[in-house]
């Protein structure tokens, strides 16, 4: 399949990036890894007189620093992120959705900006980052905002970015003390797979009483975009996490979602998969604080 | 609009004619004649474009060939060295990892990637670093057992000083 014709521009600086964003606007699109944007441009679906490449932008990057979290450039590749040791060792539901994604060919060329840019409701990035207080940096000649990731993503494929700006990176505030993070999608392969539902969960657990002080619990695949489950949250917070309180608010997770039936599965099934998932991830988090 | 960049494919520089809409999977095949490389799905699932760009696993029909330039290119008509076939290649041969062959040079370039960050890889390293390839005819058995065969001919060589 051939391409729409565009004009292919390459910036070397942010500053130029943002002039040439401000001067075409809806006739431009950005272009990462290409992993979803060369594929839309294939189908028609994208018709850009411009695409500007980031190629040779400084917007790759991964730097934690204890007190500051962690900046993620919004270039950084998949691959390099399921790779860094400070987020297997401080975010371990970071590496474990990027290491879902796709194939090693796909994890060597996407990247998290474009994960969080395309926003498909399965996306394996936005759970995990929901979870974790995740914020995006948004630039344009304009300056900079920051928003937090579910006020990013505001449906299916529908992102609160406006045609000038660009996402630069994505910040992680520090680790909740106490806590573990963990991620799983599910899907009916391995590799090369849509998910039909995934599970992120962040959890921290009160040392001197031993219940949980914190909890952030976030769905992909089974609502337009990556939700939480705020009645399982509260219903957890307090409580000391044994298994029979794991397994109600798994169960919880399940009637909270909001799923679909298509052709992967159907709805009821997915509702099942929550629980399921959120059981295996809440138990693999308390277990890692404990 | 039309334009003149250089290509640098297998060690060798190539001045070619492209539109900025070119994907390379195509600029290899129709304009360089290098047809090594097969054109599958098109769409970044079956892995049979995988080339190795500055030594990272790309998929060629995902890629725009003017984002190449100044980037290093290596597809399966780079892997033989004078006149002889890689020892991943010859592995393919060797264990009879090859039916059909569509597939042959994508895993062939997954297991080149594969090899170069892991020169000793378990079974469930090699099955990871091929599942972004399809195969319809081998059922992965040979082919896993061809990448094992090639990295200990691979490392037999590093351990002569041979190089790869
Ligand atoms: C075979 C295959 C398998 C896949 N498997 C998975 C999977 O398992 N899980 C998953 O989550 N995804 C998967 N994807 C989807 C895709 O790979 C990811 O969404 C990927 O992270 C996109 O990143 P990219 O850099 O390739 O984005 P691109 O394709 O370059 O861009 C995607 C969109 O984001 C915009 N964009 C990108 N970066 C920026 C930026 N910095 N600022 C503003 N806009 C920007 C682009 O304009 C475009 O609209 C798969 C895709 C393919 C082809
Ligand atoms: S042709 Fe590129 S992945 Fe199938
Ligand atoms: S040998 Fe035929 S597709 Fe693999």
């Amino acid at each position: 399949m051939s391409l729409p014709p565009f004009e292919y521009l390459a910036p070397t600086t942010t500053a130029d990036l943002a002039g040439l964003l401000a001067t075409h606007r809806d006739k431009c699109r950005v272009l990462a890894g290409g992993t979803d944007l060369v594929n839309w441009m294939a189908e028609k679906i994208y018709r850009p007189d411009y695409v500007i490449d980031l190629r040779k932008l400084p917007l790759s990057g991964i730097r934690y620093e204890p007190g500051r979290g962690l900046t993620i450039g919004a270039a950084t590749t998949i691959e390099a992120i399921e790779r860094s040791p400070e987020i297997r060792r401080f975010y371990l539901a970071l590496a474990q959705a990027a290491g879902q994604i796709g194939s090693p060919q796909i994890r060597a060329m996407a990247t998290i900006g474009g994960n969080c840019c395309n926003a498909s409701p399965c996306a394996d990035m936005p759970p995990p980052l929901v979870t974790l207080e995740a914020r995006v940096v948004l630039t344009s000649t304009r300056g900079s905002r920051e928003l937090a990731i579910e006020e990013f993503i505001t449906g299916n494929r529908q992102t609160a970015i406006q045609p000038d700006e660009f996402l630069e990176c994505v910040r992680v505030p520090d680790p909740w003390p106490h806590s573990a993070c963990r991620y799983s999608p599910f899907g009916l392969r391995a590799a090369q797979e849509i998910d039909i539902a995934s599970v992120a969960v962040n959890v921290a657990v009160d040392p001197a009483t031993g219940a949980v002080s914190k909890a952030r619990i976030a769905m992909g695949a089974v609502a337009p975009f990556a939700m939480r489950a705020p009645q399982a949250e509260a219903q957890l917070v307090g409580k000391k996490p044994t298994s029979d309180v794991i397994d109600e608010i798994a169960i919880q997770c399940g009637r909270e979602c909001r799923p679909i039936d298509d052709l992967r599965a159907s709805a009821s099934y997915r509702r099942h998969i929550v629980g399921v998932l959120a059981r295996r991830m809440l138990r693999d988090a308390v277990a890692a604080i404990a | 609009m039309k334009r003149v960049i250089e290509l640098s494919i297998n060690g060798n520089s190539y001045d070619v004619v492209i539109s900025p809409e070119d994907l390379l999977i195509d600029v290899l095949r129709q304009k360089l004649d290098l047809t090594g490389t097969k054109k599958g799905c098109g769409q970044g699932d079956c892995g049979t474009c995988t080339v190795l760009i500055d030594g990272r696993r790309t998929l060629a029909c995902l890629t725009l060939a003017i984002a190449c330039e100044g980037r290093q290119i290596l597809t399966i008509e780079g892997m033989e060295r004078q006149g002889a076939l890689h020892h991943i290649q010859q592995a393919f041969i060797d264990k009879g990892a090859i039916q059909c062959g569509f597939c042959t040079p994508g895993m062939v370039m997954s297991a080149k990637a594969l090899l170069d960050e892991r020169p000793d890889p378990t079974e469930h390293e090699i099955k990871l670093g091929i599942s972004g390839n399809l195969c319809r005819c081998t059922g992965y058995v040979k082919i896993v057992d061809a990448v094992r065969e090639a990295a200990v001919r691979l490392q037999a060589d590093a351990a002569a000083g041979k190089g790869a």
